[in-house]
């Protein structure tokens, strides 16, 4: 036998768990699954171009699922790599790398811009992307970052530079398998590997 | 008179649902941590003065914030200038803001929106810094935080960041 208690407050739960399941997964959930794939890019390349970050993130989100050919997506996100709103010039760099985009040399220099950030997140981002990316005069630029102070950003140069770069690389990441973070020597330990099995 | 009296609580309920959850918002000048500002600027004797001179009032929230909020463009500058010569000043450098030939800030577009699937803010502010050469520079700061007016308050900190780490503006404070 319920008490008035639990027969009031039971549905009052369950609508409020049901509210919050359905307000965390709207980020999640597909804006354009339901449309056709003109009308889907149609929408993203709008949401592109929007004022509102969050619009142009959930565009870029959209796109990433997407997986698009299409070269005028790529254009318009290229362009957003020079927006002057940190988190869609971050996004905007990881979608490219993610989806391994034909970028320009200029893309690229604005991605190594983004190196230059006083933000450790734009920085790492960056280094995200370009690992994605077919961008080896980057690599003179991911260098020094095996000396960066910052260990998140230490271990993402070893990642992108296994990527990037060939067995010259290997003395400038040897000395980092005596570095006293356990991470770090084991990031360097996988990138050695990579860049040794490389022709 | 005792019956008018009764009616005050439901004409100022009434006011109050008419007005909704609308405001004003002017942030505030917050100074970062100075250890993450360049030493170099101690020796400064440029300030940074606002070239905003709008006041007009316009909405800053985007949809799905859930909060109506207002501000004007002059005063969110003001902030950002405050913040940039408080900065300045904590860091050692003696230039004030009626020094001459100062680098004039102006914030041309700040927007609230949603973030983290809309369990937070974000703020962003977009700004240009003229350093005088004729060739204005377009910068952009952002922050979030589950509570809006923090969200705004953090992205004025951001601002002084991102402009006191431009190399362009460290050059023209004239610390490079």
């Amino acid at each position: 036998m319920r008490s008035p208690a639990q027969l009031i407050f039971t549905p009052i739960l369950a609508l409020a768990i049901s509210g919050a399941v359905a307000l965390a997964g709207d980020g999640k959930a597909p804006r354009t699954a339901a449309l056709s794939p003109e009308s889907a890019t149609a929408k993203i390349m709008a949401g592109l171009a929007a004022a509102d970050p969050r619009v142009v993130l959930n565009a870029l989100d959209d796109l990433q699922e997407q997986k698009p050919t299409a070269t005028n997506a790529f254009a318009s996100v290229r362009k957003l790599l020079n927006d002057p709103r940190p988190s869609v010039r971050r996004k905007s760099a990881r979608v490219l790398g993610e989806l391994k985009a034909p970028v320009t040399a200029d893309d690229i220099d604005a991605i190594c811009r983004m190196l230059n950030s006083f933000d450790v997140g734009e920085a790492g981002d960056a280094l995200k992307s370009l690992r994605g990316l077919n961008a080896p005069q980057a690599i003179p630029k991911i260098r020094p970052f095996l000396q960066s102070q910052r260990l998140v950003l230490v271990r993402e140069a070893c990642r992108t530079l296994a990527t990037l770069g060939g067995k010259d690389l290997i003395p400038d990441i040897e000395p980092l398998l005596k570095h006293p973070n356990a991470e770090v020597r084991r990031d360097a330990q996988s990138a050695l590997t990579a860049l040794r099995a490389k022709p | 008179m005792k019956n008018k009296l009764s009616l005050l609580p439901a004409f100022c309920a009434l006011v109050l649902l008419a007005a909704g959850c609308s405001t004003t918002y002017k942030p505030g000048a917050p100074v970062p941590k100075l250890s993450g500002i360049p030493d170099t600027i101690r020796a400064s004797q440029v300030a940074f003065a606002s070239a905003q001179p709008s006041k007009e009032k316009i909405e800053v929230s985007q949809k799905g914030t859930g909060y109506t909020v207002y501000g004007s463009l002059g005063d969110w500058t003001d902030s950002a200038v405050r913040a940039l010569n408080r900065t300045l000043q904590k860091k050692g450098s003696s230039a004030t803001a009626s020094s001459a030939s100062p680098i004039k800030i102006s914030v041309t577009q700040v927007t609230l929106s949603t973030a983290a699937s809309g369990w937070s803010f974000r703020c962003t502010v977009v700004f240009t810094v003229d350093l005088g050469d004729g060739n204005p520079l377009t910068l952009g700061a952002d922050d979030t935080s589950w509570k809006w007016p923090n969200a705004c308050d953090a992205a004025i900190e951001k601002l002084v960041l991102v402009t006191l780490h431009d190399e362009r503006v460290l050059k023209a404070l004239g610390a490079k």
